[in-house]
Order: structure tokens, then C-alpha cells, then sequence
């Protein structure tokens, strides 16, 4: 059960970090080649600073995910460390199920979100949508010129929150540390 | 029930950001129209997702490849020649390292850090206690967010609105330095007698003096590069923060040789985990500010204030009694997103410059990660020095009078922050 318990951590920690990773990279890369076509040829991707926005929308909620399960947030533990040693693991316990509803929560509210206005388009990145679908002769690439598709990070977010949540309750339960967690960065 | 929520899970350990999200969410899931859970999501979202917001990761990543290339070892090298030799000469090049570091990364738990683990136990073995090692450590490095480029006046300048980021930069840049000449004066005349004589410390690579002066100056060039071009308008804080990163790539992978490309897979990732540490509260306290907009509460406390508050004095040392309080308890980017949309109001309306405003209230948060019980700047030199808060929190107090002290001159002598842009023409 252990060993399975640090294979999923490791595996789970490891796709955060890859998302986190690949998002950083995408949006460094469009920012700085936008950049510098602008400075040289005078001439800038139309969806240059629209899409590495989203981009890192996504890479946040990685990025939020992977840091809860290293955790590494900024919290306020002083009134939890005046208490007894014996109420912490409890307390911890009961943090991480709040965290398993909070991220829960926050999906729902994602997804409502994203139902409600995933229809409106993504003014700069639509034209380049179509001329994808055109080009492919797939017509489900020409959400990618709506919002749905990049309002979705919420919903993603908060379940990976979530997910995160319960490995860290999983791994206090059974006294694991949380080394795995580092995935395979 | 909302506040019940807010405060016990912030008091329970639940990490700031998610305190104040799962307070909105339970007051969107029982509010009535037009309260509607989905609201949280859309507010998060719309605080995300900002073009200039993009600066903060980049800038990180920036830190993070050029501390992977080596770089600590070389800005230490570079203070050492500046000031190693003068009395208090160690503790002196920890404060100056941190100023030369502040123009890389501009985060000082980062400074901390790096600098921390090569200093602490240099100090120690040159006669200075481990507690005052750690301490100077960690208040010299809170000069890093206000020495441009900085991730706090990215993000004031998103909320107050006709702040240039160009003119932040240059207001911080005095401030910064004096904070240094400060701290140094303080070591210099009180601590001198610490360091043991006739011992040599061994920081950074054993190199002349003009190897060392060389190999500082090529980190020192991506802030005068990134400031510069941020100043002549050449480019946005988000682009000139691409070009930082290119330049910390092209530095380590071949001019210093040590950054590893099999290494940048994980220092992107550790990168955005970072951001997102920061991101995530400018999300959750976007929803809450919704909400208080909503509410008129920003109007309510401005008419409120304006009320008892009839000067500029009167203000400022409201301002700078508010966020030492505040800083005591919650984190830094957080109270700067509540409060900076409530206090802006009130400063115009007495004739206060938001920029000078602004270097205040970054300089009073940078305080606050000095000061426990969330000094979050203390917790890790402490983790690495090992001493113990209570230890540090006593030899850090003369630390943190003299900032105050930095504090109040510049509070109250605005020319000293605001003297530099406009000598520029940036205000």
C-alpha cells in the first residue's frame, strides 16, 4: 500500500510539475519572440499577449496544485504550533479535508464559470483558430477561439487541488514523507 | 460565518490564499442574487490573467537560472573587493551582496537563501554569532524588493492606477541604497569587534581582485540592461522580463558554463510553482475585492478616514502603524492588495504622490518579513542558521529600529523617493 502510495505521489507530482514546467517555457518563448519580431521586423503574432495570459493561467493552477503538495503555500501556523504536538496531526488532517472540499469547490465554481461564459471569443487568438480548422479540416479546433478552452484551467485547478489535498492526507495517514512529491524534477 | 471561516482557517494553518477562497465560496454558495458561487471562479480568473502580471514569473525564472549559473559565488566575490577590507568587512559584504543580488531577483526570500547558506557560516568561523549572522542576513535582504526590478511594484502598479512601473523603479532605487548605508553604518560602528583579524574568509572563488570586479559586473548588467530599456521605453516590464531571461540563459549556458540544460526542465517548473505561490493570492484577493467593491466598503472607510484624517502626517503615520500591524500577521502581497485600493483614495484626496506612497508601503511590507510571527525572511534564515526564533527575534531588533528608522526619513522627506524619477522625467 506504501509503495503504491509513493508511486502515485511521485507520478502525480511529477505531471504538476511538467505542466508547470511546459507552461513557463511556452509563455517565456511567445512573450520573447513576439518581443523581438516586434523590435525587428516590426511585426507582431496577433495572438502574442493574449495566449501566454491563458498559458499561464494554466501553469498557475500546476504550479498551485504541486506547491499544496510539497507544502510549500504561505500559511499562518503560529497558532496551530502554540497547541499540544498530539492536536497537530489531527488539525493537519482536518486542513487537508478542508482542502479536498476548497478544491472541489473551486472546480464547481470553475466550471459554472466556463459554462456561462466560455461562449465569448478570444478576439485575438479567433482568426487563428479558423485558419487552424481550415487548415486540418477539424471543426472542433475553432473553440480554440472561444474562451472555453482557456476558462477551463479553473476547472482543472481546482481539481488537481483537490487531488493534491487527498495524496497529502493519504501520505500523513500512512506516515509517509513527502519527498515523492518532488516528482521527477 | 464568513469572517468564522475566514479567521479559523487562517488560524488553523490552511494556507492564506485558501482561507480567503473558501470564505467566498461559502458566502457565493448562501448569498442571494446576485451572489452565484460561480463568481469566485470568474473574479480568480479575471486577477490572473493580466498581460503586465506575466512580468512575475519571468522575473523569477530569471533568479532562479542566474543562482543555478553560479552567480552567488561571483556577487559575493564582486562585494568582497568593494568592501571586504573595511572594519565589519564580512557583515558589510553580506549587506552589499544583497543590493548587487536585489537587481537579479528582486524577491528577498530568494536573497536570504542564496546569500544565507555561504555567509552564515563564513560569519561564524570569523567570530560573529551565528544569531547575528542570520539576522544581518535576513535584513539586508528585504533591500531586494525595493532595489529595482521588483515583483511588489509590478504588482502596486496594477492596483493603483496612473502609477508607472519605470517611475516605481527609479523611486525605489534611493531608498534601497540608503537602506544599505544604514545597515552598514549600524555593523561598522556596533559590530565591528566581532570580526576576529588576521583571519582571511573564504568567499567565492579564490580570484584576483579585477577577475572578480569582471565576473560581477556581467550579473550586474541584466538589471541596468532590464532597467534601462524598461526606462527609455523600449519596452514593458513583461517584455523587458523575457529579455532577462534570455540574457540569465545566455549567461549561464555559455559564458559561466554552468548551467545545465538538463537542469532547465525543473527550474522552469520550480519557477512557475513559485509564481503561482504569489499568483494564487492576487486571484483570491481579486474575488474578495470584487466583493468589497460591491459593497462600496472602499468608499465607506475612505469617507470614514477622510473624516479624522485631515493632513499628510497624519496619513503617513497611520500608513506605516497599519502595515507594521498588518505585516505581523498576514502575508505581504495579500495586505497589499486589500488595503492599497482603500488607502489610494485617501492619499490623493491629501495630496500624498502614489508613487512616493507606494515605495512606503513596499518598504513597510519589506519590514514586516523581518518581523515574527510571519517574517517569512526569518523563518529561513532561521532554517538555516538553527538557532531559534526567540533568539533571533531579540538580535534582530536593533535591525529593524534602523529600518524604521529609513522608513520615517524617507516617509517624510518624499524628494529622497520621488526626487529621482522626476529628475529622470518619468513623473
Amino acid at each position: 500500500m506504501h509503495t503504491l502510495l509513493r508511486k502515485v505521489t511521485r507520478y502525480v507530482g511529477t505531471f504538476f510539475a511538467a505542466g508547470s514546467a511546459l507552461s513557463m517555457a511556452l509563455v517565456f518563448l511567445i512573450i520573447f519572440i513576439n518581443s523581438v519580431r516586434r523590435y525587428t521586423i516590426g511585426e507582431s503574432i496577433p495572438w502574442g499577449e493574449e495566449l501566454p495570459v491563458y498559458l499561464a493561467v494554466y501553469g498557475i493552477m500546476f504550479g498551485m496544485a504541486w506547491a499544496y503538495l510539497l507544502d510549500r503555500h504561505v500559511s499562518f501556523d503560529l497558532v496551530a504550533g502554540l497547541l499540544p504536538k498530539a492536536a497537530h496531526k489531527p488539525i493537519s488532517f482536518f486542513v487537508d479535508l478542508c482542502m479536498i472540499v476548497i478544491g472541489a469547490l473551486l472546480s464547481y465554481s470553475g466550471y459554472l464559470f466556463m459554462m456561462k461564459r466560455g461562449k465569448v471569443d478570444a478576439s485575438s487568438i479567433l482568426s487563428s483558430a479558423r485558419e487552424l480548422r481550415d487548415m486540418f479540416g477539424i471543426e472542433q479546433l475553432a473553440v480554440l477561439g472561444q474562451m472555453y478552452p482557456y476558462y477551463f484551467a479553473m476547472v482543472l485547478g481546482g481539481a488537481m487541488l483537490a487531488v493534491a489535498a487527498l495524496l497529502r492526507l493519504l501520505n500523513r495517514a500512512a506516515n509517509s514523507d513527502q519527498q515523492e512529491a518532488e516528482g521527477a524534477f | 460565518m464568513t469572517y468564522a471561516i475566514l479567521l479559523g482557517g487562517i488560524f488553523i494553518g490552511l494556507p492564506i490564499a485558501f482561507a480567503i477562497i473558501a470564505a467566498l465560496l461559502y458566502f457565493m454558495a448562501v448569498g442571494e442574487f446576485p451572489y452565484h458561487l460561480r463568481i469566485v471562479a470568474t473574479q480568480m480568473f479575471g486577477g490572473m490573467a493580466s498581460y503586465p502580471l506575466l512580468a512575475i514569473p519571468l522575473f523569477i525564472l530569471a533568479g532562479e537560472l542566474m543562482n543555478e549559473s553560479g552567480i552567488t559565488s561571483r556577487i559575493i566575490a564582486f562585494a568582497n573587493v568593494l568592501v571586504g577590507k573595511m572594519r565589519a568587512g564580512l557583515a558589510m559584504v553580506n549587506i552589499w551582496a544583497s543590493v548587487i543580488f536585489a537587481g537579479l531577483s528582486g524577491s528577498a526570500v530568494a536573497d536570504t537563501s542564496a546569500i544565507g547558506r555561504v555567509f552564515i557560516p563564513e560569519m561564524e568561523k570569523k567570530g560573529y554569532p551565528r544569531e547575528f549572522a542570520a539576522a544581518i542576513t535576513a535584513a539586508s535582504s528585504v533591500i531586494g524588493p525595493i532595489i529595482p526590478p521588483s515583483i511588489p511594484v509590478i504588482i502596486y502598479a496594477l492596483t493603483v492606477t496612473g502609477v508607472s512601473v519605470p517611475a516605481l523603479f527609479m523611486a525605489g532605487v534611493v531608498p534601497g541604497v540608503m537602506l544599505a548605508i544604514f545597515l552598514s553604518v549600524y555593523v561598522y560602528f556596533f559590530k565591528g569587534h566581532y570580526e576576529k583579524q588576521g583571519t582571511e574568509h573564504e568567499l567565492g572563488e579564490k580570484q584576483s581582485n579585477s577577475r572578480a570586479l569582471i565576473q560581477g559586473i556581467i550579473p550586474l548588467l541584466m538589471p541596468v540592461f532590464v532597467v534601462g530599456s524598461i526606462l527609455m521605453g523600449v519596452v514593458t516590464p513583461t517584455e523587458a522580463a523575457s529579455f532577462a531571461v534570455a540574457y540569465a540563459l545566455f549567461v549561464g549556458i555559455f559564458v559561466f558554463k554552468e548551467l545545465k540544460v538538463s537542469k532547465l526542465a525543473g527550474l522552469f517548473a520550480r519557477a512557475m510553482r513559485d509564481s503561482s505561490i504569489i499568483m494564487v493570492v492576487i486571484g483570491a484577493v481579486a474575488a474578495a475585492n470584487w466583493l468589497m467593491n460591491y459593497n462600496r466598503v472602499p468608499n465607506m472607510i475612505t469617507d470614514f478616514a477622510l473624516e479624522y484624517m485631515t493632513v499628510q502626517w497624519m496619513f503617513l503615520v497611520g500608513v506605516i502603524i497599519l502595515f507594521l500591524v498588518v505585516g505581523l500577521f498576514l502575508e505581504g502581497i495579500a495586505a497589499m492588495l486589500v488595503l492599497v485600493p482603500i488607502l489610494h483614495p485617501i492619499a490623493v484626496s491629501l495630496g500624498v504622490d502614489p508613487t512616493h506612497l507606494g515605495i512606503i508601503i513596499i518598504f513597510n511590507l519589506m519590514i514586516g518579513l523581518i518581523t515574527p510571527p510571519m517574517g517569512l525572511c526569518l523563518f529561513v534564515a532561521d532554517s538555516i542558521a538553527k538557532v531559534g526564533m526567540a533568539k533571533l527575534s531579540r538580535v534582530i531588533l536593533p535591525l529593524f529600529l534602523v529600518e524604521l528608522l529609513v522608513l520615517i526619513i524617507i516617509t517624510f522627506i518624499p524628494d529622497l523617493v520621488i526626487g529621482l524619477p522626476k529628475a529622470l522625467g518619468l513623473l
